[in-house]
């Protein structure tokens, strides 16, 4: 087989070649479908075959029916081959390609210094096979995301360190990218044109190196899942749910039910994709592992987390956790939420840690005012006593610290949240105030971030603090920006 | 990162909630109003005289109808007399600044530095009474601002000088 495709003389440069996904993609991508059909049709040949079966659907014509299924399967697998054949991707000097698609073409390339973060994602019947799929996420909104599906590990393994090696610059240093791409050309167009499809098949996967900063076990993520509202509920209705069964109490079951269904399936989906969790420090980098069944990791460059936020609810308060989120330019848009997870369970220090790993510049001291403190120790700036009446119990805690690289924020008395969003990365400010708010004369800062879990904003600001907010940080923002 | 950011001096050009003072207020068009009195009245006007017909020939009770959708067409019409002139918008050093609302008011700053694109909208009503609409797009879809009945000649110079700013001040994400 010959590793250059036809069609290669696309456009841009010469470097690294076009090479194909692994045979078994599509039949995998169809996946469970496929499994459903094949095995319903042998279970019914099977019958038949065993005459098992009285009233013979086939009526006889056994051996009729037999091609069908075969020309049916011959025609399935050389889809698969004809859609195998034209899709083909290729990592170029400065972006990543794929073609896919026969009738309806479709030719996407990102930029590396676009990529926000690389994931490597082994669904379950990838597993299996020992096959992974590699996500290139760009910031392009809906839709924006490459996706190689599927490669073997190694493969993947390699793809995914190249692209971060290539990805790992920001592109706010544009002069110095550029400087060491020249210096850099050589080797990575060796690596990426030196070596073909048989070579690299069994390579071994690079070393993982950096220190791992959190792993969490699941026995605690099962707990942290449960110690919730939700949780909570669950852990009364399912028994109730067996009593009022029991009983033959239709009328409990009817609401209790699907009411068990709806909060255990949502909840019993968070269990599996934050189970194995494990992020591991490399560099310039952080690498994300979670997952029960779907196994995924995800790698996001420190410099594209555009805000991260550390929360903790009411039942966490008890044991101490803390949870923490981040917003990476182009994740969570899609339906796999936990790749904004940095920590999905952790105690104070493990907070901390990760939030000064993401953020070196915090202060441990302010760190901690914005997790557990109130008041205006610290430098931070909380609402006034005239916004008693709006928030009876945390207006004296809901506020803003500005520290060198960004701004802190705290709010919530009951559900603790604190956000950090460095100068340089807030989109926009924006300044709400309704007729109540106006009356006391306080006003509701936002800082506007990617989309994402994070959400910064402070609420009820004195008037006069929350314009002096937003004039200032207008300014701050923009010396960062150019300073970045 | 030593020279602490908060011992310098606010932008000269003061941000204010309300009123004319510190930057460069500009109001939108008038017209504006006189558009959107329009597009409230295509919808309501026919509605008030079938609902009048209606009462005087055929049932009295419709008589509270059409009196519900006249008062509907007044609050209407007040609500945008009072609207239209509270949208204002200033181009500072670094930002553009959006302020919209009376009762319930907002204002957005947008860094020109922040600018992914700008989009300049013009309906065929607007474009009877020679009106735009520009809206800012950042990187977050909810923090764009959005200037509408702006003439079309301010408009377009309005999306030139931003364009040539963003250019200028242009930061990564």
């Amino acid at each position: 087989m010959s590793t250059a495709a036809p069609g290669a003389a696309g456009p841009g440069d010469d470097a690294g070649e076009w090479r194909h996904l692994h045979p078994l993609s599509p039949l995998l991508k169809g996946g469970i479908a496929f499994l459903a059909v094949l095995a319903y049709i042998v279970s019914q040949q099977a019958d038949s075959l065993f005459g098992a079966d009285r009233d013979d659907p086939t009526q006889g014509h056994l051996g009729l029916a037999a091609l069908g299924v075969v020309v049916v399967l011959l025609a399935i697998i050389a889809g698969a081959w004809v859609s195998w054949r034209f899709s083909r991707f290729r990592v170029a000097d400065t972006l990543i390609e794929l073609r896919t698609g026969v009738l309806f073409r479709q030719h996407r390339q990102v930029r590396f210094d676009r990529i926000q973060a690389v994931d490597l994602g082994r669904p379950l019947l990838a597993r299996l096979t020992g096959l992974s799929e590699v996500v290139v996420q760009s910031a392009g909104g809906k839709d924006s995301h490459l996706k190689l599906s599927f490669l073997t590990d190694a493969q993947a393994q390699q793809v995914r360190e190249q692209l971060m090696a290539l990805a790992g610059r920001s592109d706010e240093a544009a002069g110095a990218w550029a400087s060491a791409a020249d210096e850099d050309a050589g080797h990575v167009r060796a690596d990426a044109s030196g070596l073909t499809e048989a070579d690299y098949a069994d390579l071994p996967a690079p070393a993982p190196v950096g220190d791992r900063v959190l792993a969490i076990p699941n026995s605690r993520i099962l707990q942290s899942v449960l110690y919730s509202g939700p949780g909570l509920a669950i852990v009364v209705a399912v028994p109730a749910l067996v009593v009022s069964v029991a009983l033959g109490v239709p009328e409990m079951v009817a609401w209790l039910g699907p009411m068990t269904l709806a909060i255990g399936s949502a909840h019993l989906k968070r269990l599996t994709q934050e189970c194995n969790f494990e992020l591991v420090h490399q560099g310039d980098r952080l690498r994300i592992r979670h997952g029960l069944t779907d196994l995924r990791t995800t790698t996001v460059p420190i410099h594209r987390i555009q805000a991260v936020e550390v929360s903790q609810s009411l039942p966490w308060r008890l044991t101490g956790w803390w949870r923490i989120q981040v917003n990476v330019a182009g994740a969570g848009t899609g339906d796999a939420e936990t790749q904004t997870v940095l920590m999905p369970v952790g105690n104070r220090e493990e907070a901390l840690r990760v939030l000064t790993l993401v953020h070196p510049g915090i202060p441990r001291d302010a760190a901690l005012a914005a997790l557990e403190g109130a008041g205006t120790a610290h430098g931070f700036v909380t609402s006034t006593a005239r916004a008693r009446r709006l928030d009876p119990l945390s207006w004296g805690r809901q506020g803003y610290a500005v520290l060198p690289d960004g701004l802190l924020t705290r709010r919530g008395a009951w559900y603790r949240a604190a956000q950090f969003v460095p100068h340089a990365r807030i989109q926009s400010l924006k300044l709400e105030q309704g007729p109540v708010q106006r009356r006391r004369g306080v006003a509701t800062v936002r800082l506007v971030s990617t989309v994402g879990p994070v959400s910064p904003a402070v609420a009820h600001l004195d008037e006069t603090d929350a314009v002096r907010l937003l004039n200032e940080q207008v300014v701050r923002s923009s010396r960062a920006r150019q300073r970045a | 990162m030593s020279d602490a950011p908060q011992d310098q001096p606010p932008s000269p050009t003061e941000v204010r909630l309300f009123g004319d003072v510190g930057m460069p207020w500009r109001p939108v068009s008038p017209k504006l109003a006189t558009a959107r009195l329009l597009v409230l009245s295509v919808f309501l006007v026919p509605l008030l005289l079938v609902l009048l017909g209606l009462a005087a020939f055929v049932w009295e009770g419709f008589w509270v109808g059409a009196l519900v959708v006249a008062a509907a067409l007044a609050f209407g019409a007040w609500l945008i007399r009072r609207q239209v002139p509270a949208i204002t918008w200033a181009e500072g050093a670094e930002e553009l600044v959006v302020r919209r609302g009376r009762m319930f008011r907002t204002l957005v700053s947008v860094p020109y530095g922040r600018l992914q694109f700008v989009d300049v909208q013009s309906g065929p009503l607007e474009r009877r009474f020679d009106m735009a609409t520009v809206e800012l797009h950042t990187a977050s879809p909810q923090s764009g601002g959005q200037i509408p009945g702006l003439p079309t000649a301010e408009a377009e110079a309005l999306r030139e000088r931003l364009a040539a700013r963003g250019e200028s001040q242009r930061a990564g994400l």
